[in-house]
């Protein structure tokens, strides 16, 4: 069990991550997303012990991971930028990882060796971003970690390779009962592997469920009236955004949808239809309760 | 770094990777090592054979530069290997690795310093064995091979010390460069600030390479090879005392800053934020002060001089600051008013400090409490005896007593008159018509040139004194001062000065110093044989140099240095020999009084393949060229010049006892000017007459030094036999001049020779062969008439 606990972390006069705490269950695939400079990396940075936190602590099975070899020979981090010395070449960062930590499997390097499109005896520094992203996550898949944090894995990486990689998650969380956690602002590729999701805004947690949880705790409702209804009509429900085009309305509403179905029909609307969201859509939507939205950016 | 690091398991990966990020370094570097190294060595061992004196100094200097490639490429491997440090992606990949701070650390900086020393030490090895021939040689590359392993070590901890306390990787190489520059300039300045201002502090006798390199690593080698050059072997101990305990400090304060840096400084400005204000306002020090420094130098007028430093040390001294300002910031991005206070107040400080030297601050009338100290040399010799250190302590007290009296007070840059320059020590001199008027150079004896002019002025030098304390614990304390003493002013208590120079120089440690083979028996026993070099008369009116090589007997030597001892050591009046005139009243009455100028020329069984044994024997050519020495460097003599006095019973009995006298080295060709008016004529005229006043005008002088010598008493000699030796005398004159002045086949002309013609003087030589013939004959004289039986 991953939990960060009240975990603040300041760059000066500037507050990353701010009395946060959650936990991340054991064996899941952990989305964490959020605004652009919402801590997203910080945490992770924090997590995997490069950052030192200012307070609070993130603990693994109770014991910090800050300069603690032993906890953190069961994490791997790949950070947004990768890092490569200018020799380095994937054989032989292989033996210094294989070095540090116990859980290296040579068959595990040998199976994702031939899987992937790379030469592990080119100099890194020349193969293209994709490219050394997938040499990272060959070297961390071989690791096999009990805990491996990504950071904008997906990035750069073609739609076969992404599929790949996605494969190679489920299947070591399948395996070794291995805890992800992917930092990213790809959210369509999130959907796919995650089962947990973290929103984080301004160094604040403002969501932490499990996926499906998430979408089915907010609905997309289209619906049409013979009749003029004002925005008070749904005073009694968690309406998070209203739109409308001409008699139609789209209501994006938080609650029970059983509820939210039954309170609404008893308005004898002309149309209705409730639509699933994706998780793009609950990103916005959530992102709009605490005012991050399109309309307060142009303002 | 505690055995727990060291054994850690993550050690050797992480420890290997830091080796292979020096890779291409290690290349370069072993390529420069090979061609600075065992190659510039082939070609010192070469040249060595033509310049075989220089051989050391050519070996240093190459064991110089290969020390300096050795620094350079620390900084540049050190640099390189916690480049890491510097670059956030680098940041996240080492610091989600599964070890502790405290074993990266170690690990890159084991791998580091491996990266440097191996092949150094590979190359050395070589170096080595290239020079185990030469045993000097050998001894310096091994000295140097392990101080440079120090300065290794130092330095790249230093670094690595520096690399965590930045963000980006040139601001560390910039603030390792700057810590070991401003250090260094500030020391720099410090010194050269209290020699410039306060008098007496002399730059070269204080000026202390341990401080100079205590806080700049990179300089930890130089810093030895000084040391080990100038054989300062005591220092040098305490010297590498103190690279140990940097090593262990900085070690100590890297392993701090590596636990407590902030991942997140990387890239973005310094974890130790005062730092780059420290180097900054360290920088703004440095290059005002230098630059306020030259130009108060060349401004040169008094103590507006002071004014004129604090402008340029302002301006320079802010552009300094600005330029780092604007490299550390990155442009204007930093706070301004921060740094501008910090400028002030720096600038402020500085000045305030300058100002304060100017009065002093107390070192110019510091002088050791005699208790405290183990001994002092005093213008060249060191006394131990509590008595004459006392009395060396109220000499130096009269001195700042009489500075403090000076005009010139407060101080200020650009005063000349405060330090010493050799060429003005010798180029300035000064006429007096003050018969007080005296001057003490070199080893400290008072002389006065009674000769130099008609009108009987004085020709004096301006005056140094000298002071070197040992303490008996803790530093020493060097001064040294130059005064003049010309003018009549009250600056200097000189008669009070001049006792107490006169006590000391009458102390039986001064006589024992100042005649090691007379009292040292160490030395006396390394004597083989002697002869008798130079051995004349002298006195003021009668001066003559002569030069001869007169073989010594064992039994003379020792009967003559016993004697010489007893006579040296019971004379209240002694006075150094190495000078040929001295003033004073009361402690040099021997003045108007012949005595005998000997020096002994021994060789000794010294041998031959230690250092070079340098004798300088200085005396002066003539009085319009002080400053040209005679060398002696024969590294197996010894001279021992001395003066016989009138009252040196004992020695002048040896030397009668052996017949052994000054008339048989004695000839005429110096000093000239010191004969007669009659000698001049006869040179020139030839004529009987003219020898006849010659004899008579040099008969006193003669009876003078031959009394000198026999021991006879002069007044009762003259008394007696005067009028018959005068009469005798010019018979004599006659009877040489029938002899060296006619010719030979017509006895009726003065020869004429050619080849005798000298100076416009025709007939010199044999007017110096008669002379010389006539002063033989006086000894004869006075030995027979005396009977040995006059006494003083």
């Amino acid at each position: 069990m991953l939990e960060i606990k009240n975990v603040t972390k300041k760059f000066g006069d500037k507050v990353a991550l701010n009395d946060l705490s959650f936990k991340i269950p054991e064996g899941s695939v952990f989305g964490l997303i959020g605004s652009n400079g919402s801590g997203k990396s910080t945490l992770l940075r924090v997590i995997s012990g490069v950052y030192e936190p200012d307070e609070g602590s993130a603990e693994i099975d109770g014991v910090p991971t800050y300069e603690n070899p032993e906890i953190k020979s069961q994490c791997f981090f790949i950070s947004d930028f990768p890092y490569f010395y200018n020799n380095s070449t994937i054989a032989n960062l292989s033996v210094l990882y294989k070095s540090l930590y116990p859980t290296w499997s040579d068959e595990k390097f040998r199976r994702l060796a031939c899987m992937f499109p790379i030469g592990i005896n080119d100099r890194i520094i020349n193969m293209s971003k994709g490219m050394q992203r997938q040499a990272a996550l060959m070297l961390a898949l071989s690791v096999t970690p009990k805990y491996l944090m990504l950071d904008e894995i997906f990035d750069g990486l073609d739609p076969v390779v992404r599929q790949l990689i996605k494969k190679l998650l489920v299947e070591m969380v399948t395996e070794n009962n291995s805890t992800i956690i992917i930092a990213s602002h790809n959210l369509r590729e999130l959907e796919d592997v995650c089962d947990h999701i973290g929103l984080i805004h301004s160094g604040g947690i403002v969501l932490e469920k499990e996926l499906d949880e998430a979408k089915l705790g907010i609905h997309r409702v289209q619906i049409v009236f013979d009749k003029e209804i004002g925005e008070g009509a749904f005073a009694e429900l968690n309406v998070v955004k209203i739109q409308r085009q001409g008699k139609l309305l789209s209501l994006t509403i938080k609650g029970d949808g059983e509820y939210i179905e039954k309170y609404l029909r008893d308005m004898k609307p002309v149309y209705m239809e409730m639509l699933p969201l994706t998780l793009e859509e609950v990103f916005i939507s959530e992102m709009e309760v605490v005012g991050y939205d399109i309309d307060n950016i142009i303002k | 770094m505690t055995l727990t690091t060291l054994s850690s398991k993550e050690l050797k990966p992480l420890y290997n990777w830091a080796l292979r990020r020096n890779k291409v370094i290690i290349i370069i570097y072993s390529a420069f090592l090979l061609l600075n190294g065992p190659l510039l060595d082939m070609f010192v061992m070469s040249i060595g054979r033509f310049f075989d004196s220089d051989f050391e100094e050519v070996g240093a200097v190459s064991l110089g530069i290969y020390m300096a490639v050795a620094a350079f490429f620390t900084f540049v491997s050190a640099l390189k290997t916690f480049s890491f440090l510097h670059n956030k992606r680098s940041v996240d990949m080492f610091g989600s690795l599964p070890t502790n701070r405290t074993t990266m650390y170690a690990a890159h900086l084991l791998g580091g310093i491996t990266a440097v020393t191996v092949p150094y030490l590979i190359m050395s090895l070589l170096v080595i064995g290239m020079t185990a021939r030469s045993g000097e040689m050998l001894k310096l590359s091994l000295f140097m091979i392990g101080t440079t392993l120090l300065m290794i070590i130092a330095s790249y901890i230093f670094t690595s010390l520096i690399a965590y306390c930045c963000g980006t990787i040139v601001d560390t190489a910039i603030v390792t460069i700057g810590a070991n520059a401003i250090w260094v300039g500030i020391i720099g300045l410090y010194y050269g600030f209290i020699t410039e201002m306060i008098p007496g502090i002399d730059f070269e006798a204080i000026i202390d390479t341990p401080l100079l390199s205590m806080f700049a690593p990179y300089g930890f080698s130089a810093a030895s090879l000084v040391y080990y050059m100038e054989e300062q072997t005591g220092s040098l101990v305490t010297l590498l005392v103190w690279q140990f305990i940097y090593i262990a400090g900085a070690l100590f304060l890297a392993l701090l800053a590596a636990n407590k840096r902030k991942a997140e400084t990387s890239q973005n400005g310094f974890s130790v934020k005062w730092l780059p204000m420290v180097i900054k306002a360290g920088a703004s020090v440095v290059c005002g002060g230098l630059i306020g420094f030259i130009a108060a130098e060349v401004a040169d007028s008094g103590y507006n001089n002071m004014f004129v430093f604090c402008f340029w040390y302002a301006v320079i001294g802010f552009v300094a600051f600005s330029v780092l300002h604007l490299i550390f910031a990155r442009g204007l991005k930093g706070k301004i008013a921060p740094s501008l206070i910090t400028y002030a107040s720096t600038t402020a400080a500085a000045i305030a400090v300058l100002f304060m030297f100017s009065f002093g601050m107390g070192i110019d009338t510091y002088v050791p409490s005699p208790a405290t100290v183990k001994s002092v040399t005093f213008s060249y010799e060191e006394f131990k005896d509590p008595e004459n250190i006392k009395t060396i302590t109220e000499i130096h007290k009269l001195i700042t007593e009489g500075i403090r009296n000076n005009e010139e007070y407060p101080y200020y840059i650009g005063n000349d008159d405060y330090y010493r320059n050799d060429e003005i020590y010798y180029e300035d001199s000064y006429i007096t018509d003050d018969a007080e008027a005296w001057d003490s150079s070199g080893s400290g004896s008072i002389l006065k040139d009674s000769d130099y002019s008609e009108i009987q002025r004085y020709y004096i030098n301006q005056t140094n004194f000298d002071f070197n304390y040992k303490r008996k614990v803790g530093f020493g304390v060097t001064r040294n001062y130059y005064i003049y003493s010309y003018s009549n002013d009250k600056k200097y208590d000189y008669s009070k000065i001049y006792e107490l120079l006169t006590k000391l120089y009458s102390s039986d440690e001064y006589k024992k110093i100042k005649n090691k083979e007379l009292f040292d028996d160490e030395e006396a026993d390394k004597i083989q044989s002697g002869s008798l070099t130079y051995f004349y008369y002298f006195n003021d009116n009668y001066l003559q140099s002569g030069e001869a090589s007169l073989p010594i007997n064992d039994a003379f030597m020792t009967e003559f240095r016993e004697a010489l001892r007893q006579d040296i050591l019971n004379d209240t009046k002694y006075q150094p020999s190495r000078y040929f005139s001295s003033y004073g009243k009361e402690a040099y009455p021997f003045i108007g009084d012949t005595c005998i100028h000997a020096s002994i020329r021994y060789l000794t069984d010294d041998d031959n393949s230690s250092q070079p044994y340098y004798e300088y024997n200085y005396y002066y050519d003539d009085y319009d060229d002080y400053d040209d020495y005679h060398y002696d460097y024969n590294n197996n003599t010894r001279t021992v010049t001395t003066i016989i006095k009138p009252y040196y019973e004992n020695t002048l009995k040896v030397l009668r006892d052996y017949q052994i006298n000054p008339i048989s080295s004695r000839n005429y060709q110096d000093y000239t000017y010191s004969y007669p008016d009659s000698y001049y004529e006869f040179c020139e005229n030839g004529r009987p007459d003219t020898l006849r006043k010659l004899a008579e005008d040099s008969a006193f002088d003669f009876v003078s030094a031959a009394c000198t010598t026999s021991g006879a008493n002069i007044n009762e000699w003259m008394d007696i036999n005067y009028k018959t030796y005068k009469e005798d005398l010019l018979k004599k004159a006659d009877e040489l001049y029938k002899k060296y002045m006619l010719d030979t086949e017509t006895h009726d002309q003065p020869k004429h020779s050619g080849d005798y013609y000298i100076d416009n003087y025709t007939y010199q030589t044999q007017a110096d062969t008669i002379l010389n013939d006539l002063l033989g004959y006086t000894f004869e004289y006075v030995e027979l008439t005396s009977n040995g039986s006059a006494v003083f």
